[in-house]
């Protein structure tokens, strides 16, 4: 069997505290929510943190709220929670598409919102649908409050752009734009979902009061070292009308700009056919949510 | 009311779902070490120097034992495995130095502190290479190992030949309208085990002898192989095995048990637990052995098969572990369940460096089937026969001769394939729901021998108090061994089922029994229980005729109870043991049953050895949905019957087939232990995939009956024949869905979406050239 290592744990009950005790440690702490990451690489040897700083005594970060129109999710917020919102479900079909399809339930009981920017990995389920709803990452640390777009909080695989001492507090999402629709669809390696994505894909449509696509957002899951925006393919769906054709090219373009890589889950030549075939199924799903939106009942 | 076909629930199920029930991995003894291994980061290296001086300082740590300090071998074909990497290693994973130490985290702190400087060696990756006339020596010394009396290669990496030949095979090709050759591969699979690898062994000082409490699925054999590579007594050595969570074959040699044997040895009185994590048990314990399958098949333009010609080649591994048998009577089942006038095969094993394999449920059928049945579907494209009809067309039938001339009795040949294709509607074509998904229909059948001759004994004791007690090595690895014998010895005596108990086996009071594989546990036991019970029964009754001063002969012992003929219910067999009084007495039978001398097994001249005891045909019928643009298979529904005499637990061959059905989709689909410069590079379970539940088709499980004239109370076996047809069901599904045929596993969904794109164009190409002329 892998045992832990012997680690210094602490259990701060304010964010203050945990904030304090990471920056002190430097970047030698680690925060854990829901550890199904965090325990994992520990218990292989991958990460071996000498002082792990547990989150999950500090009140008021596992609540999903409305904030100016919009949605504020804690960080603690349990994959398993937005998945039985019905604020998430309503408002943001993207992110709740990936909240049912990540992992199985056991480990969305367990595993974080939170956790899951903080891995900062380019498979991850929560990144991709985040952009496509323009979400806000609040961060707390040594230095105070600030606000992160959510497409500049990674930096390469593994990586953010939180500097030690800082932890997630929550991301806030705007409201959803009226005429919109958004999707969200993966494939792992055992074909499904409930697996890492081999590739992730979400899509946002908004469209105008001629019905053309006003705005158009797409973003990807493991086809690049960090949660990738499909900006020319998005660009090329602009002022079109949301036709088949169109969502075509698009999804072509998207799967030419995506970077993937080969590792031992697939191939890059594979992970761009699956790119360009989940980014048309997502516009197709985006659209018909719009559609549906726009049709005055 | 008796006990056998009744569809009882399983006599461990509340032990179980409790969680009272003993696994190897809950054993704690009175001062027990822990164990950790370093294990070598080399595919092929020399050890050049080993340091352990700052593992030995490790707080706790109690005992360090390299190669050096057990200077024996071990394995059941060929003694050519050290219990730790002495001079060479040969795969990524293989045990070099072992710390115990008082907790298992001292032992792993203090393993990460050895020092162990190598000398990279060329490494042998896969077996094509491993056959170079060039190729590095995995063993230079094959040639002095001791061994069976197995053909092998010396001074090659060839470990194993074996040859069968039946019939005119020339004649047979000659007769031929059509001679189809292909090749077909099958991959390394972990048998991902619910219950890791683990071992507890104490060495004992003054007999010289060991204990080992492990979960194996053979106690007798590896006490066998345990003693015969310390040089001791068999009797030196004490194997006890409670509950095994799950073998699948590869619960079967020394794993954990060499590390905790080593570790033993230096640490004597105090017994020793070494427990495989899952990185190691996927890496670096025994995968199932990959095939390449090279066909050759004769067949008339009507479907008729003339003959078939099999070539094996078998990457083996580091060392020959328990592989050995499965390439020598593996390919048997390539020839199918059907009629073939001339049939031969040659099979080959090799070394190589990569971690060992051996035996993974059905012993090579897997494999087997997986080329046989491909191949079959091919032949009835090309020749525009029904996938179904040339089955039956070629089809055994009871009294047909087997391979070796054997007359096949005691089996329902044709059922199982009859009754699948009728559950998945065979012939209708279900519409797909959307443009981009095809659907397609696949069969596959197989057939199965089972080890023959081998033995089993068992002893049966009536406590005081009325209860039966089956002594037998015949563990439980979660197939349901513990229920069918309960009920079989239920029956044999006439006690209630929960009258019945199996103690965990062990060596040292279980009379001997051969392995609890080869789908042998239900017939083989079950025939020694049949008999002992029937003399227990007699003591029992001559016991009651005595005290109640009756003729036995007008007695009758049903459900626990004596019964007098015309009076009635006279005492329960606790109450006529207990009027023993202080005197006190047990009722004791012991029985062996071997299939070794059975009329059954007569075959033509020389072709005896091959002979089995009993076959177990089964069939599967696939039902598929293929995404065209993704390449992804969704299995929607199998329907699998096998063929198992009379079930003694109905639900428990049904769950056998689902099972079965579940293993055989995942390795169809999913399952590859994929070897990157020889180290595995998806040896975690988020990279290595098993099926889940989510994967899990609609199954319909069917039972097949037949009348076996030696099988007890009619029962064959079910446990392996259940797994290999579900991959070449689905193969031939997919080939009936979108027109491609793909001969490697697993069809992953890269693979299906390349076949998918060649085919496409393909048809490009052909409708250009057509348009052309
Ligand atoms: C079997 C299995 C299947 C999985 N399948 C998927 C899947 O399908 N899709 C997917 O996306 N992921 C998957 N994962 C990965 C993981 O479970 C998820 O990413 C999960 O959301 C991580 O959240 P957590 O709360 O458990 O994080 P933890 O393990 O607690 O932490 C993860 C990382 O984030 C850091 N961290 C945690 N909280 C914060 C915070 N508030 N601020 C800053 N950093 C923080 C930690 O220090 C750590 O580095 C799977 C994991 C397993 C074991």
């Amino acid at each position: 069997m892998n045992r832990l290592r012997p680690f210094v744990f602490h259990q701060p009950t304010t964010l203050d505290e945990a904030v304090r005790i990471l920056a002190a440690e430097r970047g030698a702490a680690r925060p854990l929510a829901g550890g199904t990451d965090l325990v994992v690489d520990m218990k292989l040897g991958r990460a071996r943190p000498p002082v792990v700083v547990n989150l999950k005594r500090i009140r008021g970060l596992d609540r999903i709220e409305p904030v100016d129109g919009g949605t504020r999710i804690g960080a603690l917020v349990r994959i398993a929670a937005i998945q039985a919102s019905a604020i998430v479900r309503e408002r943001y079909p993207a992110l709740w598409r990936a909240s049912c399809t990540l992992a199985t339930p056991p480990i969305r009981n367990l595993a974080t919102i939170g956790g899951n920017l903080g891995r900062g990995s380019p498979a991850g389920d929560m990144a991709p649908p985040l952009i496509v709803h323009g979400a806000l990452v609040e961060v707390e640390g040594p230095g105070g409050r600030r606000t992160v777009p959510i497409q500049d909080l990674h930096l390469g695989p593994g990586i953010t752009c939180l500097a030690p001492g800082e932890v997630i507090t929550a991301v806030v999402l705007p409201a959803p734009p009226p005429h919109g629709g958004s999707a969200f669809r993966k494939l792992g390696k055992r074909g499904g979902g409930w697996d890492i994505a081999l590739v992730g894909a979400a899509a946002g449509l908004v469209l105008g009061g001629d019905g053309a696509i006003a705005d158009a957002r797409i973003a990807l899951a493991s086809v690049a070292p960090t949660p990738f925006r499909a900006r020319a393919a998005e660009a090329a769906l602009r002022g079109r009308p949301p036709s088949e054709e169109h969502f075509a090219r698009a999804a072509g373009i998207a799967a030419e700009e995506a970077r993937p890589i080969s590792d031992v889950r697939a191939s890059a030549a594979y992970r761009r056919s699956l790119a360009r075939v989940l980014v048309l199924r997502t516009l197709r799903d985006a659209a018909g949510l719009a559609l549906d939106a726009a049709v005055p009942r | 009311m008796t006990s056998v076909g009744r569809r009882v629930p399983r006599v461990d199920a509340v032990e179980k779902v409790t969680g009272s029930a003993v696994y190897g991995a809950d054993l704690a003894l009175p001062g027990m070490l822990h164990g950790a291994v370093l294990r070598s980061p080399h595919a092929h290296a020399r050890i050049v120097a080993v340091d352990i001086a700052r593992a030995e300082r490790v707080p706790g740590v109690r005992a360090v034992a390299t190669g050096r300090d057990v200077p024996f071998t071990f394995g059941a074909s060929i003694r050519d495995q050290p219990f730790l990497a002495v001079d060479r290693v040969r795969f990524v994973g293989e045990p070099v130095v072992a710390v115990a130490a008082d907790t298992e985290l001292q032992a792993q702190a203090a393993v990460e502190l050895v020092d162990v400087a190598y000398e990279g060696l060329p490494a042998v990756l896969d077996a094509r290479s491993a056959l170079a006339p060039d190729a590095p020596l995995v063993h230079p010394d094959l040639h002095a190992y001791p061994r069976g009396n197995h053909e092998i290669v010396e001074h090659s990496n060839v470990d194993t030949v074996a040859r069968f030949r039946h019939g005119d095979l020339a004649a047979g090709f000659a007769r031929a309208d059509v001679v189809f050759e292909d090749e077909f591969s099958a991959q390394a699979l972990s048998h991902a085990a619910l219950e890791t690898h683990v071992a507890v062994a104490a060495y004992h000082p003054a007999s010289r002898g060991y204990t080992l409490w492990t979960s194996s699925d053979r106690p007798f054999q590896l006490r066998g192989e345990l003693a015969a590579a310390l040089g001791l007594a068999s009797s030196q050595v004490r194997v006890v095995v409670g509950y095994v969570g799950g073998s699948f074959g590869g619960k079967n040699t020394l794993v954990a048990e060499a590390v905790a044997v080593a570790l033993a040895r230096q640490a004597p009185g105090r017994p020793v637990r070494v427990e495989l994590s899952r990185e190691e048990d996927l890496t670096a314990s025994q995968a199932r052995m990959p095939a390449l399958v090279r066909l050759q098949t004769g067949v008339l333009r009507d479907g008729t098969l003339t003959a078939r010609r099999a070539e094996f080649l078998w990457d083996g591994g580091a060392y020959a572990s328990n592989a050995v048998g499965v390439a020598v009577r593996g390919p048997k089942a390539v020839f199918g369940p059907y009629r073939i006038p001339a049939v031969e095969y040659e099979s080959r094993m090799v070394y190589t460096n990569r971690q060992p394999t051996g035996s993974y449920r059905g012993y090579g059928t897997t494999q087997a089937a997986w080329a046989c049945e491909s191949q079959m579907d091919m032949i009835a494209r090309r020749l525009g026969i029904d996938p179904l009809e040339i089955r039956r067309r070629n089809g055994y039938e009871d009294g047909d001769a087997w391979i070796n001339g054997q007359v096949m009795h005691g089996l329902n040949a044709r059922e199982p394939l009859e009754r699948v294709a009728a559950a998945i509607g065979w012939g209708t074509v279900d519409r797909a729901p959307a443009p981009h998904l095809r659907r397609g229909k696949g069969l596959a059948t197989m057939i199965k021998e089972t080890a023959t001759p081998t033995s089993s004994n068992v002893v049966l004791k009536v406590e005081q108090d009325g209860r039966l007690v089956v002594l037998c090595a015949a563990p439980e690895i979660g197939a349901g061994q513990a229920t069918v014998l309960s009920q079989m010895a239920a029956d044999a005596v006439g006690v209630p089922l929960d009258a019945v108990s199996l103690p965990p086996a062990d060596t040292a009071t279980s009379p001997y029994n051969g392995p609890v594989a080869s789908s042998r546990t239900t017939f083989h036991v079950g025939n020694a229980i049949r008999t002992a019970g029937a003399e227990i029964r007699r003591k029992a009754l001559a016991l009651a005729g005595d005290l109640l001063e009756v003729d036995p002969a007008d007695l009758d012992l049903s459900e626990g109870v004596v019964v007098a003929r015309g009076v009635g219910p006279r005492a329960t067999l606790g109450e006529l043991l207990a009027r023993r009084g202080a005197e006190g007495c047990s009722l004791v039978a012991e029985a062996r049953y071997s299939s070794a001398g059975s009329p059954l097994l007569a075959a033509d001249p020389g072709l005896g050895s091959v002979s089995t005891i009993f076959w177990m045909i089964s069939a599967q019928a696939a039902e598929i949905e293929v995404d065209t643009e993704t390449g992804v298979i969704r299995v929607v529904r199998v329907a699998a019957a096998a063929d198992v005499g009379r079930p003694v637990n109905p639900v428990g061959c049904e769950q056998q087939i689902e099972g079965g059905v579940v293993m055989g989709l995942s390795n169809a689909l999913f399952e590859d232990l994929v070897l990157d410069g020889g180290r595995i590079a998806n040896g975690t379970l988020a990279d290595y995939k098993v099926a889940t539940l989510q994967d899990v088709p609609e199954i319909v499980p069917i039972i097949v009956e037949s009348d076996h004239p030696e099988a007890p109370f009619g029962a064959k076996g079910i446990g392996e024949p259940a797994a290999a047809a579900t991959a070449p069901a689905i193969a031939n599904a997919l080939c009936d869905a979108v027109g491609v045929r793909i001969t490697d596993l697993p069809l992953t969904p890269a693979r299906v979406l390349a076949a998918i794109e060649a085919e496409r164009a393909r048809e490009v190409a052909a409708g250009g050239s057509t348009n052309r002329s």
